[in-house]
C-alpha cells in the first residue's frame, strides 16, 4: 500500500507544481508585491476567517445533537435520510440562495452575515450530521456491554464512550466545513449585500478574471493556504479512537425508530425541504420544457463523474492507508487547500501554453474533480482503516500475513460498507460541478450544470429550475442506492 | 479517463477531414447556447460559405478578452465575437486585430460608431426593470432613484460583472466627480450586489427587490415568451448607459478572407434577423426582423464613455465604488 500512497502524494504534488508553472507563464504583470498588503487586504482576510469560523462552528454545534439522537439505535429506512443529508451537500448554490431568501426573508435580513451563515448551514449541517452519525455508529457494542457490566448509566456511557468519539469525529468535519466556507464564493457575494462583506475568494476572482493580475492571485492563494494550514494544525486529529469499530455486525437488527428519533427525523426533513419549495413551485409552474441537448449533457456529466469518482476513490485509499505527519496532513486535503480558481487557472493556462487545452478538457475536469472530492471521503475511510489497523496489524505481523491477504481479510471488510457512499459522494459532487468545463467553453462540450447555467443566462429560469430538479433527482437516486447498498454490505459478515 | 479523452480527439480529426476550412470564433456562453443566436448563425453562415463554423463559448465578454491576452498571437481563433464597447481600447492595445474593411454607414447605432477593426452587431441600453403590479412610484431619472426614491434595488458587482460595470459607468456619466456621494446614497437602497446577472435577475423574479439592473430589452422576453407585460423598464431622463456588442477578426488568422466574410455576414440582414429574438438586444440593421414586443420598448437617450476613457479610469472608478459602498 505504501507504493500507492507515495504515487498519490506525488500526483497531488505534481498538480501543485503544474498549477504553479501555469501561473508563472501568465502574461499579466501586476503591482509591486508590497502593494497588495493594504488595509483592504487585511479587512478581507479578517472577514473570510470570521465568516468561516462562525459557519463551521455553528454547523458542528447544530449537527451534534441531531447525530447523537440518530445514532442512538439503527432504524429502518435510515439509508433514505442519509441520502437526503448528502444531497444537501451538493445542492447548487443558487438553489440554496433563492430558497433561503424566499423562505426566511420575512423573519430576518438575509442579505447580511446572517444570510451567509444560514445558507452555509443548509449546505454543511446535513453533511456534518452524516459524518458524525457515521462515527457514532461505529462504536463497538462491546464497549457498551463492558460499560453496563461496570454499572454505567446513560450519563456515564456518554462521558466515557460517546464523548471521546464525538470529540475525535468533529475535528475533521469542522476543518472540512471551515475550508469549504472559507472558499465560498457565490453565497458570500450574493447574500453579502455589498463589497463590505468580501472574502478572499472574491478577491481572487477579481484579480484573475478582471484585473488580469496573477501576482495578486498568488498572494491571495498563499494567504489562503496559510490560514487553512493553521486551522488544520490547530484541529489536528489524533489517531482514530480505539472505541470506534463496527457495531453493525453485532446488532444488525433495525427496528422502528424511537419517539425522539421520529421527532428528529421529521424536524430535519421539514427544515431541509422547506426552502426547496420555491424551486419545486417554479419547476412545476408549466409543463416540461426540455432541451435538445439534455441527453448529451447528462451522458457527458455522468461519464465524467464516474471517472472522477473512480480516480478519487483510488487517491483517497492511497492516502487513507498511509500514516499522517504534519506535511501529509495537508496533502490529505488535496486541492481544497488552494483556492479552486487558482488551481483551475493555473492548470488551464499550462494546457493553453502547450496548445492542448481543447483536447484535454475531459482529462482536466476528471483530474480536478477527483482531487476536489478526495478530501471529503478520506476521513471516513481513514477512520475505518486505522481502527482495523490498530486492532489487527500486530496479529498480521505475528502471522507474517502478506499484504495482499491483509487487504482481503482485514481491510476489505473494514471499508466495504463505506465504499458505495464514498463513490456516490464523489459522483454527485462531480455531476453538480460547473468547474473547468465553463472555462474551456467549446460549444460541443455540454454538461448538465453548463446547460442549467446557459438556460438562466437566456432568461429560461423555469427550464433552469426543471433541469435543476432533474439534477437533484439524479443525484438523490445515486445517493439512495449507495446508502442502501452500504447498509446491506454492513450486515454481511466479512 | 483514457476513453473520454479520446472523444474530443476523434471529433476534432473527423471535422478536419470532412471540411476544408474551419472558422473558429471565440464568443460567450449565452451566444452559443441552444436559446442563443449561435445555432441559427452557424446554420446560415455554413450554408453560404461551405465551411465549418466552430463556436467556442467562453463565460462572458471579460473572459473573452482574458483569453485573447493569454493566447496572444498564438490564438486559435479567427474571429472574436462579443466584446462590448467598454473593452475595445484594451483589446486593441494587444495589437492582434485585423482591419475589417467594411462600410458601417448603413447601420443604426445609438452613437456614431466608426471603427476600423470592430464591427458592431447589436446593442442594448442598461435599465432598471420593475414589476408594475407591485411598484408604483417609479423614479423618472437616475437622480430621483438615487436621491428621493424609496425603492430597493438589486445590481451586479462592477468588479466582476459587465452589467455591474455598466451601472458604474452610468452613475459616473451622470454624477461625474460627485459619484462617491451618489454611491453612498444608493447603498441605502441596495438590497444586495450579486456576482452576475443570473443571480440578480433570479432574485428579482422571486419577488425580491423592487428593481433590478438589466437591459431595456428584458421586458420583450417576458412579453414574447411568457405573455406578460407586467415587467417594465424604468425610463430615466438623463439617458441610459449603452452597451454595444462587437466582433473583430484576428490578424493571426490563416483565413483572413473567410474571417472578413463572417464579419460582413454578421451585419447582413440574414444574421441581423436572428439577434433580437435570441440575444434580446437591438440589431444594428434598422430593417432587421424583431419580435413584436420590441415596438413596445422604451427608447431612451444614450449615455456612453469613449472606450479609451473607460480603459484609463476603470480601476480607479471601481475602487471609488468599493470604498463608497463599503462604509
Amino acid at each position: 500500500m505504501s507504493v500507492l500512497s507515495r504515487v498519490v502524494s506525488l500526483f497531488i504534488l505534481l498538480t501543485f507544481v503544474l498549477c504553479a508553472a501555469g501561473l508563472y507563464l501568465h502574461p499579466g504583470v501586476g503591482l509591486p508585491w508590497r502593494d497588495y498588503f493594504d488595509g483592504w487586504f487585511f479587512s478581507v482576510l479578517q472577514f473570510s476567517i470570521v465568516q468561516a469560523l462562525l459557519s463551521s462552528a455553528i454547523s458542528v454545534v447544530v449537527a451534534l445533537p441531531f447525530s447523537w439522537v440518530l445514532a442512538r439505535k439503527p432504524f429502518q429506512y435510515q439509508w433514505a435520510l442519509k441520502g437526503l443529508l448528502n444531497l444537501f451537500f451538493i445542492m447548487p448554490v443558487l438553489v440554496i440562495i433563492l430558497g433561503v431568501v424566499t423562505a426566511y426573508s420575512d423573519w430576518l435580513n438575509v442579505f447580511s452575515l446572517k444570510g451567509i451563515l444560514l445558507a452555509h448551514l443548509y449546505l454543511n449541517v446535513p453533511f456534518a450530521i452524516r459524518m458524525i452519525w457515521q462515527s457514532l455508529e461505529n462504536i463497538s457494542g462491546e464497549y457498551y456491554r463492558l460499560g453496563s457490566t461496570m454499572g454505567f448509566g446513560r450519563i456515564h456511557a456518554f462521558r466515557w464512550i460517546e464523548l471521546p468519539v464525538l470529540l475525535q469525529a468533529i475535528r475533521p468535519v469542522f476543518v472540512l466545513i471551515f475550508i469549504l466556507c472559507f472558499s465560498s464564493f457565490t453565497v458570500v457575494l450574493t447574500l453579502g449585500g455589498g463589497p463590505e462583506n468580501t472574502n478572499l475568494e472574491v478577491a481572487i476572482f477579481q484579480a484573475l478574471k478582471l484585473d488580469f493580475d496573477p501576482k495578486a492571485g498568488v498572494v491571495y492563494a498563499c494567504a489562503h493556504i496559510a490560514i487553512i494550514a493553521l486551522v488544520i494544525a490547530a484541529f489536528k486529529r489524533q489517531t482514530a479512537s480505539a472505541l470506534e469499530f463496527s457495531r453493525q455486525s453485532i446488532s444488525p437488527k433495525k427496528a422502528q425508530p424511537n419517539f425522539i428519533q421520529v421527532i428528529t427525523v421529521v424536524l430535519l426533513v421539514l427544515v431541509l425541504v422547506y426552502p426547496l419549495y420555491s424551486l419545486a413551485s417554479s419547476a412545476f409552474s408549466v409543463g416540461w420544457i426540455g432541451s435538445t441537448r439534455l441527453f448529451e449533457a447528462m451522458l457527458t456529466s455522468l461519464l465524467i463523474a464516474i471517472f472522477s469518482a473512480l480516480l478519487s476513490i483510488l487517491l483517497a485509499l492511497g492516502r487513507a492507508f498511509s500514516s499522517q505527519n504534519r506535511f501529509t496532513q495537508l496533502i490529505d486535503f488535496g486541492l481544497l487547500i488552494l483556492p479552486v480558481m487558482v488551481v483551475i487557472t493555473g492548470l488551464f493556462l499550462l494546457a493553453l501554453r502547450l496548445g492542448i487545452a481543447f483536447r484535454v478538457t475531459h482529462v482536466l475536469i476528471v483530474w480536478v474533480n477527483s482531487l476536489m472530492a478526495m478530501p471529503l471521503i478520506i476521513p471516513a475511510l481513514r477512520n475505518r482503516i486505522e481502527s482495523y489497523k490498530n486492532r489487527y496489524s500486530p496479529l498480521c505481523d505475528v502471522l507474517g500475513m502478506p499484504s495482499g491477504t491483509q487487504l482481503r481479510l482485514v481491510y476489505w471488510p473494514a471499508i466495504r460498507s463505506i465504499l458505495p457512499w464514498s463513490f456516490a459522494l464523489s459522483v454527485v459532487l462531480s455531476v453538480g460541478d460547473l468547474g473547468v468545463g465553463v472555462m474551456v467553453g467549446s460549444a460541443s462540450f455540454i454538461t448538465l450544470p453548463i446547460l442549467i447555467y446557459q438556460a438562466i443566462g437566456s432568461y429560461q429560469m423555469v427550464l433552469a429550475s426543471q433541469l435543476t430538479l432533474l439534477l437533484l433527482l439524479l443525484c438523490a437516486l445515486i445517493l439512495f442506492i449507495a446508502e442502501w447498498t452500504g447498509e446491506k454490505q454492513a450486515h454481511v459478515k466479512g | 479517463m483514457k476513453v473520454s479523452s479520446l472523444i474530443p480527439f476523434t471529433i476534432a480529426s473527423l471535422s478536419a477531414v470532412s471540411f476544408a476550412d474551419t472558422l473558429t470564433v471565440y464568443t460567450y456562453q449565452s451566444f452559443t447556447s441552444e436559446w442563443g443566436p449561435g445555432p441559427a448563425i452557424e446554420e446560415k453562415f455554413e450554408a453560404q460559405c461551405g465551411c465549418d463554423l466552430e463556436l467556442i463559448g467562453l463565460e462572458d465578454g471579460v473572459s473573452l478578452l482574458n483569453r485573447l491576452k493569454l493566447e496572444g498571437k498564438q490564438t486559435q481563433a479567427d474571429v472574436v465575437l462579443g466584446l462590448d464597447d467598454a473593452l475595445l481600447e484594451e483589446t486593441k492595445s494587444l495589437g492582434i486585430l485585423a482591419d475589417h474593411g467594411l462600410s458601417l454607414s448603413n447601420l443604426s447605432l445609438p452613437y456614431a460608431f466608426n471603427d476600423e477593426q470592430f464591427v458592431p452587431y447589436d446593442y442594448g441600453h442598461f435599465a432598471f426593470i420593475y414589476d408594475e403590479t407591485k411598484v408604483s412610484d417609479v423614479p423618472g431619472s437616475l437622480k430621483e432613484l438615487v436621491e428621493d426614491s424609496e425603492l430597493s434595488i438589486i445590481y451586479q458587482d462592477p468588479r466582476i460583472s459587465t452589467p455591474g460595470q455598466g451601472l458604474m459607468l452610468w452613475v459616473k456619466s451622470v454624477y461625474g466627480e460627485n459619484s462617491d456621494e451618489a454611491w453612498k446614497q444608493l447603498k441605502q437602497k441596495t438590497l444586495t450586489v450579486t456576482p452576475g446577472w443570473s443571480e440578480a435577475y433570479s432574485l428579482f423574479l422571486e419577488g425580491k427587490g423592487d428593481m433590478v439592473l438589466s437591459y431595456v430589452t428584458s421586458p420583450a422576453y417576458h412579453m414574447t415568451w411568457e405573455d406578460t407585460d407586467k415587467y417594465k423598464a424604468a425610463e430615466f431622463s438623463e439617458g441610459h448607459y449603452v452597451q454595444v456588442e462587437t466582433a473583430a477578426a484576428l490578424s493571426s488568422s490563416k483565413q483572413p478572407e473567410l474571417a472578413k466574410s463572417f464579419l460582413a455576414f454578421l451585419i447582413s440582414k440574414d444574421a441581423q434577423d436572428v439577434f433580437a429574438g435570441t440575444n434580446w438586444m437591438w440589431p444594428v440593421l434598422p430593417e432587421a426582423e424583431k419580435p413584436e414586443a420590441f415596438s413596445l420598448l422604451i427608447q431612451p437617450k444614450t449615455l456612453y464613455f469613449p472606450s479609451a476613457e473607460v480603459n484609463e479610469n476603470r480601476s480607479r472608478w471601481i475602487k471609488e465604488w468599493r470604498s463608497a459602498v463599503s462604509q
